[in-house]
């Protein structure tokens, strides 16, 4: 059993949140999400599908890191800038039976890898990057962004935090891809949802002493977090 | 007539001459340009690819004379099972091999227009990655 610290009031919590987003996204703090093609030609650069289901996107469209792999059957966009600008280019997948793009969106529907292919305007293989998909595992959750281990959850009344959900693989890897969430709470006169329960992060207010627990599903896995709630002081 | 025979024999000696100094084909020197996730090979014996991975080549038609191919002679792979292996054209005449299928198949050496070869080309289970640290 772990007590989750510090806890401020809900208020006071948003407010000292929205300052502190404000001073990093000023300060443009995020990990390079691009790529360079196996080619040098360019860079490929990686942007979530919905950034609600896809941990690589808690901030924005883009993601803060390019995936090491995705999760099998998750969406995801991508884009590509070529180091001689006046190229026109297209992606296109080079396994039609593996990855496949609508709209916009791609699709690795299989595990395993596939050519990501840089068309220019002659038909030619311009540049190109590998793409890797395993299936999902695991979820694992993060609350107020502290991985959790699954032991229970000590909560304050009247305190806010935030919980997260990212697929993980077999050997660990965190994968990117947007999912399908969605999260239950057993009991909703201790914890209250304070956001949508259909993505893969979502915020939750304690409310009153008492224990629930706090559960997240996509496909078919799922994790439950046993929550106690205490009253303040 | 002495003449006559004279300009046959000068004739043969030139044609000769000429037809040994042409470069005759014996193979191709393989460049791989990208670094594939799984180990691959390309000789002009053989090409081991994994499944979904592509290799970017660079052909260089070798001669067994002691003139080389001009540098604009194009060497080209044509799969025979497109199902299994796929080719697509690159800039400065390099080609992208795909590996679609796993199993084992042939591509036919093309050089200037001419079937010249085959090499034998193996599709490979591609090997998971780890997590990156």
């Amino acid at each position: 059993m772990a007590l989750l610290s510090p806890t401020k009031p809900a208020a006071h919590r948003r407010a000292v949140g929205a300052l502190i987003a404000l001073v990093g996204l000023a300060a443009c703090d995020f990990a390079d999400p691009g790529r360079t093609g196996e080619l040098d030609r360019g860079r490929f650069y990686y942007s979530c599908e919905n950034t609600h289901d896809d941990g690589f996107c808690d901030r924005g469209d883009l993601s803060r890191e390019f995936p090491t792999a995705v999760a099998v059957g998750s969406s995801f966009r991508l884009d590509y800038e070529p180091n001689d600008g006046t190229v026109h280019f297209d992606i296109i997948s080079g396994c039609l039976d593996c990855l496949q793009r609508t709209d916009g969106r791609w699709t690795m529907t299989t595990e395993g890898r596939a050519p990501l292919l840089v068309e220019n305007s002659s038909g030619e293989i311009y540049d190109l990057l590998h793409i890797e998909a395993k299936p999902a595992t695991d979820l694992v959750v993060r609350v107020d962004d502290e991985t959790w281990p699954g032991d229970t959850l000590v909560l304050i009344a009247g305190t806010l935090h935030d919980f997260g959900a990212t697929p993980e693989a077999a050997d660990g890897t965190e994968l990117g891809g947007s999912l399908e969430y969605e999260w239950t709470i057993a009991d909703t006169s201790i914890i209250e949802a304070w956001s949508s329960e259909n993505r893969n992060d979502i915020e939750l207010q304690a409310l009153a002493a008492g224990e629930t627990t706090v559960t997240v599903r996509s496909g078919d896995l799922s994790f439950e977090i046993p929550v106690e709630v205490r009253e303040a002081g | 007539m002495r003449r006559s025979l004279f300009g046959m024999l000068a004739l043969c000696g030139l044609v000769s001459s000429l037809s040994a100094c042409a470069p005759r084909y014996e193979g191709f020197r393989c460049e791989v340009l990208n670094e594939t996730p799984t180990q691959n090979l390309c000789t002009d014996q053989r090409i081991e690819i994994a499944r979904g991975e592509a290799m970017v080549v660079r052909l260089s038609p070798q001669s067994d004379s002691r003139t080389e191919f001009e540098e604009s002679v194009e060497v080209e792979l044509r799969p025979t099972d497109p199902l299994l292996v796929d080719v697509r054209p690159g800039l400065s005449d390099d080609q992208t091999i795909i590996g679609l299928t796993v199993g084992e198949t042939t591509m036919e050496v093309w050089v200037d227009g001419e079937l010249e070869s085959e090499v034998t080309t193996r599709i490979l289970e591609s090997e998971p990655s780890g997590p990156r640290d």
